[in-house]
């Protein structure tokens, strides 16, 4: 008897707190915004993400491609660098890693290069605050090559 | 009629909207992005393939100069704009340039020398880039 007494009990408490469940919707539009809100998060950060990709790529391919040019006409890997970093904007010149190919002091570049082809590379990493997934940093790489005009 | 009275959901609602909203715009914007980096990338090789033939054609105008001077002759400009070693040197140094920079093949190279300067032209896909130098012996217009 005692059994059946504390079943059905169980069972009536159960069914009050049910309804009280059901009947209250206080809240609802917190939770269910909390709920959303992290997706809503990542794609606003994928969002603003691609938008400095797209930034840092044009960039960097428009900072090459006048590297190279200088370089074309004065074989000179400062001039190079320096025209890199003022044509970057609006990267920061110094985080950008930059790469002569071939080098200043190997041939045909240290003799008469007049008509091989120079390469600029450069490469630049975007920072991001998602260390925690893996995801520390974007690198963005651009290239770019020009036939050398300058005579010793 | 539950569902049409039933007023719970509307923010899983507004959010699905949102992100719809927001994914749509990712896409587009990376299409753009790809679209734009193309262009530009076909732009500055298109650029350097002409700087390219220009230098090969100075080239062989400094050497043809040269030969004159030597030989005290009055340069035929015309003979070297002209001659097929120098087209072929002008299209090779277009294509490698192209190449290097990832643009397109080099559909054709026009030498053409008028008002004191020799002008190149390259087409490639369907774009045309000119570079050239000033040269005394091409006439006025």
């Amino acid at each position: 008897m005692s059994c059946c007494r504390a079943r059905r009990e169980n069972h009536v408490r159960k069914t009050t707190a049910q309804r009280t469940r059901v009947t209250r919707d206080g809240g609802q539009a917190l939770v269910e915004f909390a709920l959303v809100l992290p997706v809503l998060m990542i794609a606003t950060f994928a969002i603003l993400l691609t938008a400095e990709v797209g930034v840092a790529r044009l960039s960097l391919q428009h900072a090459t491609a006048e590297a190279a040019r200088a370089g074309a006409l004065t074989n000179d890997d400062e001039a190079i660098r320096s025209t890199l970093a003022a044509a970057v904007t609006p990267l920061v010149a110094e985080r950008v890693v930059t790469a002569i190919e071939p080098a200043a002091g190997v041939p045909p570049r240290n003799s008469d290069p007049r008509g091989s082809l120079l390469v600029v590379r450069a490469s630049y990493a975007i920072p991001m605050p998602l260390r925690f997934v893996g995801l520390s940093q974007v690198v963005v790489t651009a290239s770019s090559a020009r036939r050398i005009e300058w005579t010793p | 009629m539950d569902a049409v009275r039933d007023d719970r959901g509307q923010a899983v609602l507004l959010a699905a909207f949102i992100i719809a909203i927001a994914a749509a715009v990712l896409i587009g914007l990376q299409l753009q992005q790809a679209r734009a980096f193309a262009l530009e990338r076909s732009r500055r090789a298109g650029e350097a393939a002409a700087e390219a033939a220009t230098t090969a054609v100075a080239d062989a105008y400094a050497a043809a100069l040269r030969e004159a001077v030597a030989k005290k002759r009055v340069m035929d400009i015309g003979r070297v704009i002209g001659s097929a070693a120098t087209n072929d040197a002008a299209r090779a140094a277009a294509a490698e340039a192209s190449a290097a920079n990832g643009g397109s093949a080099i559909d054709d190279v026009t030498l053409r020398c008028a008002d004191r300067r020799v002008e190149v032209t390259i087409l490639s896909s369907g774009a045309s880039y000119r570079a050239g130098f000033p040269a005394g012996e091409c006439s006025r217009r």
